[in-house]
């Protein structure tokens, strides 16, 4: 069984062995260029193929459909070897003496028949430079790599970018909230990076040419000479400078903010180790020659003096030079337990990244049990900024909340794939997988485009409500407390209120009622609708600690901020309860939070809140002297 | 290799005479040529002969037209142009006369 090779010779369609279809090119090649310098060489190489084809055409006799190479060998005894050629062509030169060249030339004949020779036309097919995606050499899309390939770099380094222009989007992913009030997306760069390398996917033609530029610098790691993974022994052969400031420039970074570590590990894991020779020429950017093959070589048998510097360089150079000595002899001494150590790194930074992101996705979908309260449980009550879980459901319409969910998810589950990959030293993430989720996350972005700012605008203006009360208090002592514990949402903001003094003779309770809505109007009956509850029992006075949302309508940032005002020394008992709530009473007044207590009496007079049974040393005004004194017989002090 | 290159001059004007008298004589094509030429041992390879054919074509001596091909690929009919007729008679004459020249010489003893 042999292979068989399509072949169209002056519009015929021929199947012809392999071994034949070489034979037959070398043939015409070799034909192409003896004739290249005759006036009318296309002509003449057209005859000769229309010649070849009809022979071919004689031999496809009987059944036979396939051109064999013993076919090709008798055409070229047929047509004649270039050595026939040039025996006529010896006629056109009248000079008898060229006797020596032609004995050269006949035995140059047979070497001279297999040259290969490019025509002229295709090296000019190769002049100008296309944009596109490199098919073979691809990651995700063969974006970087056909960019690379464009810039005549490594496409390394446009990969970096790539991947350090997304980072900066993964920064800004911070600021990312929950909450609409303050949301704070902006486009920043690493989404232009992102839109960009979808629009070059999409319109850049595939190339599945492989791109083999043998200039092209090639960033390595040095196993030659390495402290911990080559990197910056690599890099200084990349730059053509000392190894030891790719080093230091490594170190000095691990200071800034620990950008050094991160940049070291990820060049470490993206870049491969120059193993043979070609690599290793590669790294330091010669071409490919038997010189520098040998180069190389003595390079690497050979340690090589240490160059020479100016003496003042020298004496400031030595403490960096120590370093690097202590880092090298640090490397050296780990041996294969640093290898196990790196390994060990390797594995830390992985779990790391791993870690990260697995957070990042487990947060939407804590978010999303919420969202669809799959904890009604009580003791799971709480608010994701200021905002109280039970009414998330209907604040974010159903649609944000999933995009907004698939959001954040999607590069989280990226992150924790890409740790895992770092762990196992091989790519989870496949380009079809990647391209699904990329689109599964563009379509999120654009349904919380579309969403999110009609969720803000319900919140664009501000209305106030305000209501006064006067509140019929039995008993010479009154009590405040607060509301029953287990429903509230404590720590929040929500309610508040202040004590104030007032000459008048009655307890009066002064409520604003606070809200946001799509209009002033809207918000001022939303600030109505709130529903607040304090009750009035004989002497005792109770306020609930939190605006009951399960009975509101919707969440629109409301709260409540109220003033009691009390009347001059009318003797009254905070229960601790009330700390929550209180807001500029017991501080401004010189108190602290652990006076207010069931057993501590106080009152007001014209000089602010006062202590009656504390037993503090608080500075005494005229005014609390006169309270103390009319409150010196009462039951409580006494005790 | 002296005397094959001189054996290379000589046949090189014969060869072109012998093309444009096999083309004087009707219309033919390429190969059918080379079956007379190789018979006649003055061509051993049909590559040989396109470029010569060529030669002539530029020089207006002789001219071709496409005939379509029952199988394969269409063929060039060369026939002779009236400058070719006339130099094909010049070199007749030349001919000739060299015979008569060389006879006259080679025979004497």
């Amino acid at each position: 069984m042999k292979k068989t090779i399509s072949i169209n010779i002056s519009g015929i369609l021929f199947h012809i062995e392999e071994d034949g279809y070489d034979h037959l090119k070398k043939y015409l090649e070799s034909i192409n260029k003896h004739f290249s310098h005759y006036e009318d060489n296309q002509e003449i190489i057209k005859d000769i193929e229309n010649r070849i084809a009809e022979i071919f055409l004689s031999n496809l006799k009987n059944n036979k459909q396939v051109i064999t190479a013993e076919n090709v060998d008798r055409l070229i005894e047929k047509m004649g070897t270039i050595a026939d050629f040039k025996a006529v062509e010896e006629e056109k030169i009248p000079d008898t003496d060229t006797s020596q060249e032609t004995n050269a030339e006949e035995e140059n004949g047979d070497s001279e028949f297999y040259k290969y020779i490019t025509p002229p036309d295709q090296e000019a097919g190769k002049g100008y430079k296309k944009l596109t995606r490199l098919e073979n050499s691809k990651i995700l899309g063969g974006v970087c790599a056909g960019l690379a390939h464009y810039l005549a770099i490594d496409p390394l380094w446009t990969r970096l970018v790539a991947i350090l222009l997304l980072f900066s989007g993964e920064f800004s992913l911070r600021n990312f909230d929950f909450f609409p009030l303050d949301w704070n997306i902006s486009l920043s760069l690493g989404w232009w990076a992102v839109l960009a390398y979808i629009v070059l996917w999409i319109i850049l033609p595939v190339s599945y040419e492989k791109p083999e530029d043998k200039k092209i610098k090639k960033l390595y790691r040095n196993p030659d000479d390495r402290v911990i993974g080559g990197v910056s022994s690599g890099l200084a052969a990349y730059f053509k400078i000392e190894v030891l400031w790719a080093r230091l420039a490594f170190v000095g970074l691990i200071f800034a903010g620990g950008a050094g570590l991160v940049i070291y590990l990820i060049l470490w894991i993206i870049t491969p180790v120059a193993k043979s020779i070609t690599e290793r020429i590669k790294m330091k950017g010669g071409e490919i020659t038997l010189s520098t093959i040998e180069s190389t070589i003595i390079e690497n048998r050979q340690i090589p003096e240490p160059p020479i510097t100016p003496k003042n360089q020298k004496t400031w150079l030595a403490p960096f030079r120590f370093l690097g000595d202590l880092i090298n002899g640090l490397g050296k001494a780990l041996g294969p337990f640093g290898r196990f150590m790196l390994d060990v790194i390797r594995v830390a930074f992985g779990l790391l990244i791993f870690f990260i992101g697995l957070i990042i996705s487990l947060i939407p979908l804590a978010f999303l049990g919420a969202y669809f309260e799959f904890f009604t449980n009580d003791s799971l009550r709480y608010m994701i900024d200021n905002v109280p879980v039970e009414m998330l459901s209907e604040l974010v319409p159903i649609w944000l909340a999933i995009a907004v969910s698939v959001l954040v998810f999607i590069p989280g589950l990226i992150l924790t794939l890409l740790g895992i990959s770092v762990i196992i030293r091989r790519s989870l993430i496949e380009s079809r997988f990647g391209l699904v989720s990329f689109g599964i996350w563009l379509l999120s972005i654009m349904v919380c485009a579309f969403q999110i700012p009609k969720t803000i605008a319900e919140f664009k203006d501000q209305g106030k409500f305000t209501t006064e009360t006067v509140l019929d208090l039995k008993g010479s002592v009154f009590i405040l407390e607060g509301g029953d514990r287990e429903q509230s949402i404590d720590d929040f903001d929500l309610v508040q209120i202040q004590l104030k003094g007032t000459p008048d003779s009655t307890v009066r309770l002064e409520q604003n009622f606070r809200s946001q809505g799509h209009s002033r109007t809207d918000a001022i009956e939303n600030a109505k609708a709130i529903q607040y509850d304090y009750s009035v029992k004989d002497s005792t006075l109770t306020f609930s600690r939190t605006l009951e949302f399960a009975k509101m309508a919707k969440f629109r940032g409301q709260n409540l901020y109220q003033t009691l005002h009390i009347p001059y020394n009318r003797p009254f008992v905070m229960d601790k309860s009330m700390i929550s709530i209180l807001r500029s009473t017991i501080y401004t007044n010189g108190y602290k939070l652990k006076d207010v207590t069931q057993h501590n009496y106080w009152v007001f007079n014209e000089d602010g809140l006062l202590c009656l049974t504390c037993h503090d040393e608080h500075k005494q005004s005229q005014a609390d002297s006169l309270s103390r004194v009319k409150f010196k017989d009462t039951f409580f002090m006494k005790e | 290799m002296k005397a094959s290159n001189t054996q290379i001059q000589m046949r090189k004007g014969i060869l072109e005479f012998c093309i444009l008298h096999i083309i004087s004589r009707g219309e033919v094509y390429a190969s059918d040529m080379i079956e007379e030429l190789t018979e006649a041992k003055l061509i051993v390879v049909e590559g040989t002969l396109y470029p010569l054919l060529n030669r002539l074509k530029t020089a207006a001596l002789v001219s071709y037209k496409w005939v379509e091909s029952e199988s394969g690929p269409p063929r060039k009919y060369y026939s002779i142009t009236p400058e070719g007729s006339q130099f094909l008679d010049q070199l007749s004459g030349t001919w000739n006369d060299l015979v008569t020249s060389t006879t006259l010489i080679t025979s004497k003893k």
